[in-house]
């Protein structure tokens, strides 16, 4: 407990040794602090604006279209990525069209669906989900693909019907991967959802960072950028506490097995 | 040969998918042509080719390639460079990785074009301000692939050097980062994905050069097949880059697989 605590005392210590850096660089005007504010005066701005609901608005709005379109993208994918991890047909149908789209950088089409939809929300959604797809495809159908033949076998050994085996056997083995692939992805729709909003929008966490930055009110912008430090750091942290505790059983009782 | 052989070679070789990459493509050709999708929006596949040829035939896509390229290149080659050193740092000595954990940990999930703003600020549009949102974004994936790499290095073969009187160095050269390698070319690969990545946006949101800034000028020019070449070349690009790329690993890399055959 004691070799934690110092251990976490030395990263706190760093931490603050970079905020101090900020602080000195910028009030002695080593970087011009019209571009580089102090970090005090970036966090006052953060703590008014968070209390006057500024950010938490935009940020509810792109949450709103970060999840729209990673669910809109598992609930394809996932099904997908099954069916291709099953039958050999359907993977041979999509395999080459999937390899051709997925070296394309995802925000490259946002022009494309702006031309159609303009810069509403199904634009948005839509890049999030293409962006998320090719992850959660991927992965779902390497996880199918891997289950260790031993136990499917088994499972038919003892009798159970095809639908039986696939959602008592193969689906819970492959969860593991499938919900590697939503890990992937999760980030991937924070990053697009803020280029998207940067190209073309009117209201999210995106926008208000390049808003700021035009109207030259720099520590609103620096403001916005903690916030999406924040969520990409909530995010993340909700992505691990789901990994425990959702497939944290997986592991025990599949290396047991494999 | 029979209708079933046909049927059976079709549907268990890649061929089916290849044949509904055609009928895409055939697709995109008849739907604007007939009106059924608003040709402007989305001109023909014959249209959209012969823009790219067009653009090449003037150079216009062969530079803008090659400037996305070579900012791309210098973004990924510092990332290489800072990924390395502080993955291997971080992973071998324990100070180090103590005191850099929780601003790593902080700084990790942070999207790297939230970071557009900050840089354009302080480097305007040059290429600098490309670069250093690259190098920002690919770095991650180098340095934790590098550390998990010189983490999972068997004490074995450590203890092995040592007892064979190898010095400290030896051991980095010849023990840690051979060991690390296979984990650090596999960051390198998913690096490389992200810098094409992020060299398209910055471009799109603020240069007046590269593939991206293409992509937006012809966009906001209503040059429609253009702007489709544009997005054909970057999915080119990336395609054939991620080519290169597996290619070398497994020329260059093969070596690994029966070395450590069990530890990865």
């Amino acid at each position: 407990m004691r070799a934690f605590f110092s251990t976490k005392a030395k990263g706190i210590c760093f931490l603050l040794f970079l905020a101090l850096l900020w602080e000195v660089v910028s009030r002695n005007k080593l970087i011009s602090p019209l571009y580089f504010p102090p970090i005090s005066k970036d966090l006052v701005t953060f703590y008014q604006l968070m209390l006057d609901g500024t950010l938490p608005l935009e940020v509810v709005r792109s949450l709103g279209r970060i999840f729209g379109g990673f669910f809109l993208a598992v609930a394809l994918m996932v099904p997908l990525g099954i069916a291709m991890g099953l039958f050999r047909p359907i993977y041979n149908l999509f395999e080459p069209i999937t390899e051709l789209v997925r070296p394309l950088p995802p925000p490259a089409i946002i022009p494309v669906v702006m031309l159609f939809l303009g810069i509403g929300e199904t634009m948005k959604i839509l890049v999030i989900a293409f962006a998320c797809s090719f992850p959660i495809l991927i992965n779902t159908m390497d996880g199918v693909r891997n289950v260790e033949p031993t136990l499917v076998d088994t499972a038919k050994t003892f009798g159970r019907s095809r639908y039986e085996v696939i959602r008592q056997v193969i689906l819970p083995a492959s969860l593991h991967q499938i919900f590697t692939g939503w890990r992937v992805a999760l980030p991937i729709a924070l990053i697009v959802d803020i280029v998207a909003e940067m190209v073309g929008a009117l209201n999210g966490i995106g926008r208000f960072i390049l808003l700021m930055q035009r109207r030259f009110d720099i520590p609103e912008m620096y403001a916005g950028i903690f916030l999406v430090a924040v969520v990409g750091y909530a995010l993340n942290a909700l992505l691990r506490f789901l990994n425990k505790t959702l497939i944290g059983w997986h592991r025990a009782k599949f290396e047991a097995v494999t | 040969m029979t209708g079933q052989s046909i049927k059976r070679m079709v549907f268990q070789t890649r061929i089916s998918g290849y044949l509904l990459l055609l009928f895409l493509i055939f697709l995109w050709e008849v739907l604007p042509r007939s009106g059924i999708v608003y040709a402007r929006y989305f001109p023909p596949f014959s249209m959209v080719v012969g823009a790219l040829l067009e653009g090449i035939r003037s150079t216009e896509i062969l530079r803008q390639t090659a400037i996305s390229m070579y900012r791309a290149f210098c973004g990924y080659c510092l990332a290489i460079i800072i990924g390395v050193t502080l993955g291997t740092l971080t992973g071998t000595i324990r100070w180090v990785s103590d005191f850099l954990d929780i601003t790593v940990e902080l700084l990790r999930p942070m999207p790297s074009v939230a970071l557009v703003p900050i840089a354009i600020l302080l480097f305007g549009t040059s290429n600098t301000y490309n670069i250093s949102i690259i190098t920002f974004g690919c770095t991650w994936p180098i340095f934790v692939n590098t550390f998990e790499g010189t983490r999972s290095i068997d004490t074995q073969w450590i203890d092995t050097a040592r007892v064979y009187g190898a010095t400290r160095f030896d051991l980095l050269r010849k023990v840690v980062v051979p060991a690390a390698l296979p984990y650090i070319v596999s960051g390198l690969r998913v690096s490389l994905a992200t810098a094409i990545i992020i060299v398209t946006v910055t471009e799109m949101l603020a240069s007046f050069k590269g593939l991206g800034f293409f992509i937006m000028d012809t966009y906001n020019a209503y040059l429609v097949p253009q702007m489709y070449s544009g997005i054909l070349t970057i999915g080119l690009v990336g395609y054939g880059l991620n080519w290169l790329f597996m290619t070398a690993e497994g020329r260059f890399m093969a070596w690994h697989k029966g070395w450590t055959a069990k530890s990865v």
